[in-house]
């Protein structure tokens, strides 16, 4: 198949924290890659690194975070390499995101035209009526209704939801190329999340934005993405086409979030299967496998090396050593 | 009735008080603050008009009527009859220090007469005085070089109150600034400049002021001389204030919005004064009105020592050490005026800054 170059390009992405027990890999040798107008889902359960790959890709991991090696390519620029100076404008200008609290991102002392306002004069260089013109425009776009009148608004006047779309309104009001959107809708009722979502989507088919969606829902993850990496404990363990992925999970950890999620096709009245077990300590990782202790079809294998992401398909990338053996 | 009600369709916005209504409606409701504000009003007008309200010259002295008792009127004019006006006789004082008004020199007090030229507010040229008599009058009495003590009072207050609030600008800007950039940033910088301030906490304050204010060259002008106790009593002041707003920087740069401003690509140093320092208004308000006493004080200890303000120019420090002595004390008790105004400043102070706190509480939302 030949592809365009992908707009974001993510080389052995790895961030360390120095906990006072030691040093703690958080995204552990990461790759990826997003076309424009693509959307990559990054799944995993809590902790296992997927917000901590967001605020590394804007360069936002707060000490005692770093990262501490591997290359984000953005149109071929390495953003890892650029200075702080430099980092600025690419922030919310080439690469946005958007938090998982849309209650409190908002500063509560301004009114809501505010972050419209000031990411349009620091990335578009727009001012007084132009600027207030395409900050109505944004908002109009992000479905807030009279738009006009409540760019005076402020924060507290406003529904969760309708926060989460003015914070978006903001992020979208640089052009970013790539936008990452950390949870967005953890915090929000389902008919809302549905309506950032759509929103998300749309705003993507109009401006060709890279969307870097990380969740822990599948549920969003099938309705949004086109591809999707899924993470265990720092590493991406399965990388597919959304379709691929939900139809033939090929790491056992993607097997076992699968089942664990009710379909119309799960028995009633008996409990849905779980992956036994918790996520190993990332300070004290197991030799090999880091999804051993957890896997049902664990081999002796698994315990001496630790599988590297290998080709499992058309696209379809899967990091353990059964994936050769396994039925398909 | 029905026919006013707003449509369903028209959507009716509601405007909330702001918190600054708030505060402003619980400050006007505590009495004692309110009166303290209106005193500082007072007392700052009166510095600001002191040329127009003094009689004299602060300089201007009167050799011959030294520690002159204030001034007492007459209702009656020369020739005996009843007045509605009061009339100020002339004095001398006996070898013995009693005043005697001269008998027939009787002058009625006249409102708005020409006298010695100044600037209105600096910028007018007017001679208009507020009053005058022929007669000298001394409604507060003279000190020892017979120098009128309201007139040195009134333009004495213009350097007294506003050291208060120049100094707590200065040191403001400074402790905010440094605060909060220490506070955001955190790590080396954070480190570096708080033990910096811890260095200038070490000292004690009051000796770092004499040490300070001993380096000024003995002859120089007031003018300068002001300036430089100004920028020593910000700079001994500010790192009590650093330290704080550096912990609620540390705090505040924790919070989303901070970081989702980040993200927009805003530089730190907006950051730090559109997000971080205004989250510290309340804490800054509060302190910066307890703190402009301590800076009356300050320069008015200075003055005191003989290092702030140098004579001949008032400032109500240097007016107050000259009622050093006891038989100054006992014998003319005006002079201690001065003292008696940076008392009254110093507590209308307090008790304002009381009064704010506790209507910028948000816990005493009521």
């Amino acid at each position: 198949m030949n592809q365009p170059a992908p707009l974001l390009q993510v080389r052995g992405l790895t961030t360390q924290f120095a906990t006072e027990e030691g040093l703690l890999t958080a995204v552990d040798n990461i790759s990826f890659s997003i076309q424009s107008g693509r959307t990559l889902g990054l799944v995993g359960e809590s902790g296992c690194g997927k917000s901590v790959t967001g605020y590394s890709l804007m360069r936002l991991v707060q000490p005692p975070g770093k990262i501490v090696s591997g290359e984000v390519l953005l149109n071929g620029t390495d953003l890892l390499k650029l200075s702080d100076k430099e980092m600025r404008t690419m922030r919310g200008g080439k690469i946005g995101m958007v938090f998982q609290e849309p209650m409190t991102s908002l500063d509560p002392l301004y009114p809501v035209r505010d972050p419209i306002l000031e990411t349009l004069s620091i990335h578009r260089g727009l001012k007084g009526a132009e600027a207030k013109a395409e900050a109505v425009r944004l908002l109009q776009q992000a479905a807030i209704p009279e738009a006009e009148k409540r760019l005076a608004s402020y924060p507290h006047q406003y529904s969760g939801g309708m926060r989460q779309r003015i914070l978006i309104a903001s992020v979208l009001a640089g052009r970013p190329q790539v936008l990452i959107a950390d949870e967005p809708t953890t915090a929000l009722d389902v008919t809302v999340q549905a309506q950032i979502l759509a929103l998300l989507r749309q705003l993507q088919q109009e401006t060709g934005t890279a969307l870097l969606l990380i969740t822990h829902n599948l549920g969003v993850v099938a309705e949004n993405c086109h591809d999707v990496a899924v993470m265990y404990a720092g590493r991406i363990v399965e990388r597919a086409p959304v379709r691929t992925l939900f139809a033939s999970p090929r790491h056992p950890y993607t097997k076992g979030l699968l089942q664990a999620v009710p379909g119309p096709s799960t028995p009633p009245r008996q409990p849905l299967q779980a992956i036994s077990g918790s996520v190993p300590s990332l300070l004290r990782l197991p030799s090999g496998c880091r999804f051993l202790s957890r896997c049902p079809l664990a081999q002796p294998q698994c315990a001496q090396t630790e599988p590297a992401l290998r080709s499992a398909g058309e696209n379809h990338e899967a990091a353990c050593h059964l994936v050769e053996t396994q039925e398909r | 009735m029905a026919a006013s009600a707003p449509l369903a369709s028209e959507t009716v916005y509601v405007r909330a008080l702001t918190p600054r209504q708030i505060a402003w409606r619980r400050l006007r409701r505590n009495r004692a603050a309110l009166c303290a504000l209106g005193l500082l009003a007072l007392l700052h007008l009166l510095g600001l008009f002191a040329p127009f309200l003094s009689p004299y010259s602060p300089v201007q002295q009167n050799l011959a009527l030294y520690y002159h008792p204030p001034s007492h009127f007459v209702w009656r004019n020369n020739q005996g009859q009843h007045t509605f006006w009061p009339e100020v006789p002339a004095t001398m004082l006996t070898p013995s220090h009693r005043c005697i008004d001269l008998p027939g020199t009787l002058a009625p007090l006249r409102l708005f007469v020409h006298g010695e030229r100044y600037r209105l507010l600096g910028i007018l040229p007017v001679s208009l005085h507020l009053f005058g008599c022929k007669n000298p009058v001394f409604l507060m009495g003279t000190d020892a070089l017979g120098r009128d003590l309201l007139s040195r009072l009134l333009y004495g207050s213009q350097y007294s109150l506003s050291v208060g609030l120049i100094g707590i600008a200065i040191t403001f800007a400074l402790g905010l600034l440094i605060g909060g950039i220490s506070g955001y940033y955190g790590g080396i910088t954070d480190n570096v400049l708080m033990r910096f301030t811890e260095v200038l906490l070490a000292v004690p304050g009051f000796y770092l002021l004499l040490a300070l204010a001993a380096l000024l060259p003995p002859g120089m002008p007031s003018g300068e001389s002001y300036i430089l106790i100004i920028a020593i009593l910000s700079l001994v002041g500010w790192a009590g204030l650093a330290r704080v707003i550096r912990g609620i920087a540390l705090t505040t740069r924790e919070r989303p919005f901070v970081e989702a401003a980040k993200a927009l690509g805003v530089s730190p140093l907006r950051i730090i004064v559109r997000h971080i320092l205004p989250e510290t208004t309340t804490y800054s308000i509060v302190s910066a009105t307890l703190a402009i006493p301590s800076y009356i004080l300050g320069e008015a200890g200075l003055s005191f020592l003989g290092l702030g303000i140098r004579e001949p120019t008032p400032s109500w420090g240097n007016m107050l050490s000259s009622a050093q002595n006891l038989e100054a004390l006992t014998q003319y008790p005006w002079i201690l005026m001065p003292g008696l105004l940076i008392f009254v400043t110093v507590v209308a102070w307090n008790v304002l800054g009381d009064g704010l706190r506790d209507a910028l509480d948000p816990r005493g939302m009521r």
